[in-house]
Order: C-alpha cells, then structure tokens, then sequence
C-alpha cells in the first residue's frame, strides 16, 4: 500500500480522536487499532517499540486517570477526600474525575498506538523517503536510530543475561550501572563502526549547504519576519501582522525546498499509486466524515461526552460507531495482499 | 594495482607504531590473504588501502600508497570508494537501512544516480551474488552469512576493482564460511576482481589464496608470496600444515584435495604403511569406534551435570526435545551442530536462564531446575558468545572482585591475584579491559565467572575471533581446568580445536542429540565434522596432527 495511503489513514485517526470524548466510541477505535497492531506485527520479526503494549496501554490510563482524580476534584461521586491544604493535591477525589482522566489516557494510547502501526506498516526506507531532502541528515539519523531499536533490545537482553551469570541481581537503581555501562560503551562502538562503513561506502551528509552563513542568514531573516509579524499582532492587533508572519514562513519553505533541490540525490523506486489506495483512502476519509460532517441519521452531540458535574452512562450512536470499523480497512488489504 | 612503499603509521595517542616499514605491490585479480597474530596490523593495512586510515581513524602516515591509480592519503575515502569496496568483520552493523533492497541502493542514491541505472546495477549485483530472492526480505531475518553477501553486494554496486574484507568468516558457522568463500572466488576467477581478505580461520582461507601476506607482531612484513613458501616459511598451526612437516613431506598441501594426493604418494613410498607404523610403536590399529581417551575411565563416576528428558520450546517451537547428558568431573564434553539446533538454548537450560518446560537437571545429584541463576553460576561458569557483554569494571582484577561481592563472598575460594596468574593475566591486573586483545578479553570473562571456583564451566563457542596462539592458550588453559577435575561443556563450530580438546563429543540437530562418541569416532566417520587429517588419511585414525606425533 502506497506510504501516502498511510498517511491519510494515520490523519483520519488522529482527527477522530481528537474529535470526540465519548470512551464507548474510544473504545471502539482503540479495538480498530488493536486488531491493526496484531496484523502488523505479524510480518515484523523486531518490533520496534521496545516494550509490550498492552501493560503500557494500562499504565497510561492508569496514570491520566490516577493524576486527574488528584488534580481534579470536580464530580458529585466522592469516594474519599484528601485532607490539609497540599497544594493541588487536597480536595475530593471524585469518580467522574477518574472517568475523564481515563478518557484522556485512551486517546493518548489511542495516538501513541496509530503511530506505532504507522511505523510498523512502513519500512524504515519509505518513511525517510517522506521526509524532505533539506533535512536528509536528520532523516538518515532517524532511520539508523530505529534500526538500532531492536538491536539495543537485544542487547540489553543479552547484557542483563551476562551478569545474570556472575550473580548480578536488579535490587538498587546503582545495580542497574552494570547494565547500562556495556550498553553505553557497547552502543558506542557500533555507532564508530557504522560511521566507518558509511564513510568507506562514500556518504557525505550533504550539510555544508545546509549550515552554510547564506543558509543561516535566510533562515534567521524568515525567523525574524514571522516573529516581527507574531509581535505587531499582539501589540496593535493589525490586520497585515498576519501577512507579514506567514512571509516568514513562506522563506523558511521556500529556501528548504531550494537547497532540496540542490542536494544530489536520487529515488531509484518511486512508489504507485493503486486502485486500493483509492478504496482505503476513501473508506478511512468518509468514516471520518461522520466524525464531523452533521446527517439526518447520527447524532454529534454523543461524541463531547462530559462526566462533570455527574457521571452517566455515555450515549452511544450505532452508525458512527460502526463507521469507525472502516478504519480497519488496511489490514483487509494488508491480509489479502499477504495471502 | 596495489603499491606501497615504505608505508608506516601510527595511531593517534600512541607511541608504538602500528605498521612499520611495509612495502608490497599486488596485481590485478589476485586473492590476497593477510594473516598475522592479534594486533599485528591486519585490518590498519586493509583501512590504507582505501584510506579510512588515516582519514578516519587520524594519526600520523608516512611512504607512499597508490591504489589504481590513486593516492588514498591524498585523496578521501568517497574518491576511494569506487575504486575501493571495504566489507567489515561484522556485518549487521554496518546496514544503515531495513530492507536488502534499500540497503544496496542506499549509496547509489547517495551518488544521485540516475533511477534507471541504480535498478540496473541492483540486479545485475543481486544475480552477481544469487541473491534475487532476498530482494524484499528484512535485513534482520537473514541469517549471518546472507547478511555477510548483502554488505559485499551493497559495496559491489558502485562497481569496485578491488575488495577487502576484513575477517568476513569469523562470525560464521563452517557451511556459510565455505560458501561465502566460494561466491568470493567465483567473483575474482569470473569478474576479475582484485579480492583482499584478512582472515584468523587460516585452514578455511589458504586453498582460495594466490598470495599471502604475513605481519609480524611489530607491524613488520614478515613474509609475502605463495601461502606453500610462506607458510613453510612461518610456522602457523593449520592442521595440514603440521601434519605435512610431521610426516616431513617436502612441500606442504594447501587443501584436502592437495594432501590426499601427497599422501597417496606417502603410502607408495613409505616402505610400511601407516597402520603398520602403528603396530611398531607398540599400539594397535586405531579403531575409530574404540577410543582409549581417560574420559571413559571416568564413566563410573557420579555425574556432576546430569540432564533427563529435556524439552524447551520458543513459541511453540521445539528447540530441544527429549535430551538426556551425563557430564562427569574432569570431562571434555563437545557440542556440535549447525546453527539453531539448540545447542545454546540446552546451556543457557543448564545455568537457569532458560527454565526448561519439561524434563530436570542435576547439579551434583540436587535438582537445580527451581534455583536461581545466581544460585547455579556460583556452581556453574558459564561463558556466553560474547564476552563483551560482562566486562564494565575500570580495571581487569575489579571484574573478578565484583562477581565475589554478587554472591557475596568474603572469603574468596581462590584469590583474584593467583587466579589472574594462572589466567596468564597478572601483568594485566590494573589494564582496562575493553583495550585487551579478544583471546585476553575472553579471559578476564572467564575469570569473572571462575572466581568462584565452580565445578564445571560451560562455554558458547569460545574460539570466535580467536587467532591460533589465543586458541592454543584456551586449550591450555581448558585442559588445566580439567585436570583440576572441572567438567567441561563446550560448543564450538570448529572441529578441528574440538578433536584437540573433546573426550566425548555430542552433536545436535534439531533439539535431539542424533550422534554421540570418542572424538575418533566421530572426527573420523561423522561427514560434517571430519577433521582435515581425518579426510586425509580416513583409515588411519589419526584426526589431529598430535595423533601422527603420538604413532611416529
């Protein structure tokens, strides 16, 4: 599937969480992607996120709900109340508290999950490939940290094993320096090694251009346009403020793609553009439509679920709902092209 | 093609000269071997040739080097590179991409080539190195010596007349070494490329080299010319080398293939045949099913490390399935297999760190299966592959220190000072040991898990990125650890140190021990694992060079 593809589907994710607060809808987008995590995972040997999901899934809403409750003291349904005057922290610690931490902690795994499936989906090459060529260096430097993920892992692994030998036992944040040192030491002498093989394969970062005074000079002038603009906004509250920063920006833009341009480098493989990335884009982009857009047949109000003041059962709209499946319409491809 | 004069150089913060004096010239299309002990200059020479030294690592050179036509001191390493293809000992660090495909367009994207020429040299490169099929795969599912072809394809794209390679077979088992080496024969003979390769693994190398070049441990050249003359000139300690100046043959075979028609020629000669020399000595025709080695003698006693009916499976995956091993004190016990057969998953079952899910293990006569991993190592030294991974002390003696305070022993059973000596470390005590050489490296691991002084000492191919005098210092020091009665437990891949070594050998396949006996009988009559001499002279029964020593 086409890595733009992969990008509409990524925007349409985020825009539907961020468009609604209602957990029972949540919850739904979050099973979309938990069925895409499964599937993507199945061709990756390494998975690139160097921990189990589910437990982090947990301890994140965990954490959202437990730092809402004692921040929050909001809400009819007490459980109990924190007494003396600790700053933030006194007051009741109520159950809609706890609910709209909650909430908050589902959309934040919600985002943490879509861009480890983005990430997973896509090849290492193909996301570099998105970034702009101005910023080749950094992209590389991405691309070489990912690949490092996995292997860092293992290492630690084998590390830990190695002193599990001699006796070693984890009780004391100090016991952890026996971990961490060969790690270090071990992480550096790879990165020499691969700075050695890269400069005998002939790379040369490209940044003399890029870190050159002119390139410097251009990129403070369209820095200090669109502040100037930012500031005369905030003090007379002009109309042409906004036309002067988004000058700024445009130089920025304009001398990024101009050394982009310059930089000698070539795609050998530019990726198509199939009928399927028609289908899936259109099916993830009209779910999201039901998001936004109001119909005679659903009901927006549902998705700004609010607990406060008292918490009720949150309503629930069976066609969004269903519409938000749509979203699992790459790992259809995904499956059927792996067949 | 290749020319130095007088060529020295001297790292940065260093006082001793890591080359000395080094004049060469090498020809187009020939296969060069560069040997020499640890730390002689092997790979500084090969990083010359394409300038990574001293562009890369700094420091001061001096004589001159031409290279096709080019000066690499004068020039850089990205002039050097399309002349130049450099391939490191390991190659997964060395991938800056996922995917093979990507990684082998990655430098040609770099040199802004134009899309249709980058898919023309990818596979003309892939089907260089038969390795169409693996255009998609990840990088990471590949197994050590696909990855190997992978980095020398990927420096082939831009089209090189030279290639170095340094050690590429060290991390290798002996069926991908064998095939590497031939993919990198089949491109000097067909391609006409010009191939240098520093290598440890002497007796793998030598039949595929025109020339050798030989440092000496100063950094001087010892010897260059045809590995026969240089390595009569050298004393190197490859099986058919010692075997031919053993049986005092005029030249020395440089293959099996060599040998075998020497020793045809031996037998004609010789007015009495091997078998019968045998007989003169005072010993019997060897009979490689009955082997008179001490291990059988030792039999009777109560096994220290005793396994029954173990399974281990990854995922569902059977790695081990019904394995039954006795080790007894004072015994060599070899493991062998090819890679995944569970032969490390049945050691790291052994020391704890695999808990078995069916089957138990004795330590001793106590079942061990519920202890803890530092429960059994205090009992058990267990050496991974790496060695690296368990040094992180300031000092070589504070790495022994350190075990004895994680089992929290004050009264030390062996002082760290006398262990270090009998390590052959005392002048190292206050060194750091990641600035050691590997086989010194390998031996401060070993102490940090000997200090304790434990009964058996388990060891995960310990012989890796070992030259010949490191190899010939662990057999040393093995053999002392077995006469002070220690069972002993190895894997290695290389047969030739495990006929020196073993009393008994087991080998694995699948999880399952499919074959198990003296050395003789299977360096002997095993296919896979016939020693050199043992191909030579099959009848004989003779399968290291010290068992001619023992007949003569």
């Amino acid at each position: 599937m086409n890595s733009f593809t992969w990008i509409i589907w990524l925007i349409t994710i985020l825009a539907a969480l961020s468009a609604t607060r209602n957990p029972l809808h949540i919850l739904i987008i979050l099973l979309t992607l938990g069925v895409m995590s499964r599937l993507a995972k199945k061709d990756q040997k390494d998975t690139l996120v160097p921990f189990s999901i589910f437990p982090f899934f947990l301890i994140l809403v965990f954490t959202a709900s437990a730092f809402n409750a004692l921040t929050s003291h909001f809400g009819s349904t007490i459980f109990f109340t924190i007494p003396g005057e600790i700053p933030l922290i006194s007051g009741s610690v109520t159950l809609e508290a706890v609910i709209y931490g909650a909430t908050n902690g589902f959309v934040l795994s919600g985002i943490f999950f879509s861009f480890t499936i983005f990430n997973q989906s896509l090849s290492v090459k193909t996301i570099i490939r998105m970034i702009p060529k101005a910023f080749y260096p950094l992209a590389l430097i991405i691309s070489i940290a990912i690949n490092f993920l996995p292997a860092i892992k293992r290492r630690l692994e084998e590390i830990r094993q190695a002193q599990a030998i001699r006796g070693h036992q984890l009780h004391h944040i100090k016991d952890y320096i026996s971990l961490f040192m060969p790690l270090l030491i071990d992480s550096l002498e790879r990165s020499m090694l691969l700075a050695e093989a890269m400069t005998a394969r002939g790379f040369i970062p490209h940044s003399q251009q890029q870190s050159s005074l002119k390139s410097r000079l251009i990129i403070f002038s369209g820095l200090l346009v669109f502040v100037s603009g930012w500031l005369i906004q905030l003090i007379n509250g002009n109309n042409y403020a906004l036309g002067i920063s988004l000058a700024g920006v445009a130089i920025i833009i304009f001398w990024f793609w101009w050394i982009s341009k310059n930089i000698p480098q070539s795609v050998y493989k530019r990726e198509e553009w199939h009928v399927q990335d028609w289908v899936v884009s259109g099916i993830v982009l009209s779910a999201l439509c039901l998001y936004f857009v109001p119909l005679p047949f659903t009901n927006l109000e549902i998705l700004s679920y609010d607990p406060y003041p008292t918490a009720l059962l949150p309503d629930f709209d069976a066609i969004i709902g269903c519409a938000s499946f749509c979203f699992l319409a790459p790992a259809f491809y995904q499956k059927r092209t792996s067949r | 093609m290749i020319n130095f004069q007088n060529v020295g150089f001297t790292y940065p913060n260093s006082s001793k000269p890591a080359l000395r004096n080094i004049s060469f010239t090498l020809n187009r299309g020939e296969m060069v071997l560069v040997t020499g002990v640890s730390g002689s200059g092997k790979s500084t020479l090969l990083r010359c040739i394409n300038g990574l030294v001293p562009h890369f690592s700094g420091g001061m050179i001096s004589g001159k080097i031409m290279v096709d036509g080019h000066d690499p001191v004068k020039e850089s390493p990205k002039a050097l590179c399309q002349v130049v293809g450099f391939v490191f000992q390991d190659p997964e660090s060395q991938f800056v991409m996922d995917q093979v495909e990507a990684e082998i367009a990655f430098v040609l994207e770099n040199f802004a080539l134009p899309p249709e020429e980058i898919q023309k040299r990818l596979d003309s490169v892939l089907s260089l190195l038969k390795l169409e099929n693996f255009r998609g795969r990840p990088i990471t599912s590949l197994s050590g010596g696909e990855q190997q072809r992978i980095a020398i394809a990927s420096v082939l794209t831009l089209k090189p007349s030279i290639l170095i390679l340094d050690e590429p077979t060290s991390q290798l088992d002996p069926a991908s070494a064998e095939n590497l080496l031939q993919v990198l024969k089949d491109l000097n003979k067909n391609n006409n490329l010009t191939i240098i390769l520093s290598e440890h693994r002497l007796e793998r190398v030598i039949p595929y080299a025109d020339r050798v070049i030989h440092l000496g441990q100063q950094g001087f050249l010892k010897a260059l010319g045809h590995p026969r003359d240089v390595f009569q000139k050298i004393g190197v300690e490859v099986p058919l080398i010692e075997m031919a100046k053993k049986l005092k043959w005029e030249s020395v075979p440089l293959s099996v293939e060599e040998a075998r028609n020497y020793a045809r020629e031996y037998r004609a000669n010789s007015k009495i045949g091997i078998e019968n020399q045998a007989s003169i000595n005072g010993k019997n025709h060897i009979d490689p099913h009955n082997d008179s080695k001490p291990a059988v003698k030792t039999l009777k006693n109560p096994p220290f490390i005793q396994v029954t009916d173990l399974g281990f499976s990854y995922n569902g995956v059977p790695a081990l399935l019904d394995v039954n091993l006795d080790i007894q004190p004072g015994e060599t016990v070899v493991l062998m297999g090819e890679n995944g057969a569970g032969k490390s998953t049945l050691l790291r079952c052994i020391v704890g760190l695999l808990k078995p899910q069916q089957g138990k293990i004795f330590l001793n006569g106590e079942d061990i299966c519920r202890k803890s991993v530092a429960g059994i190592c205090k009992s058990i030294a267990y050496l991974p592959q790496d060695p690296n991974m368990m040094l992180f002390a300031d000092h070589v003696e504070d790495e022994l220190k350190i075990t004895l305070q994680n089992h929290r022993l004050d009264n030390a059973p062996i002082s760290p000072q006398k262990l270090l000596f009998q390590l052959g470390l005392a002048g190292k005590a206050h060194r750091y040991p990641r600035d050691l050489s590997t086989g010194e490296r390998q031996r401060v691991a070993l102490g940090a898990v000997l200090v304790t002084q434990p009964g058996a000492i388990l060891l995960d191919e310990p012989t890796r990125g070992l030259d010949y005098a490191a190899k010939k210092g662990l057999k040393d020091l093995l053999k002392d650890q077995q006469s002070e009665g220690k069972a002993i437990l190895l894997i290695t891949h290389d047969v030739e140190f495990a006929a020196q070594i073993a009393d008994r050998v087991i080998i694995l396949d699948t999880g399952k021990i499919i074959k198990q006996g003296s050395p003789k009988e299977i360096f002997s009559s095993f296919p896979p694992f016939i020693t050199q001499i043992s191909q030579v002279f099959p009848d004989s029964g003779w399968i290291t060079p010290q068992d001619i020593e023992e007949i003569r």
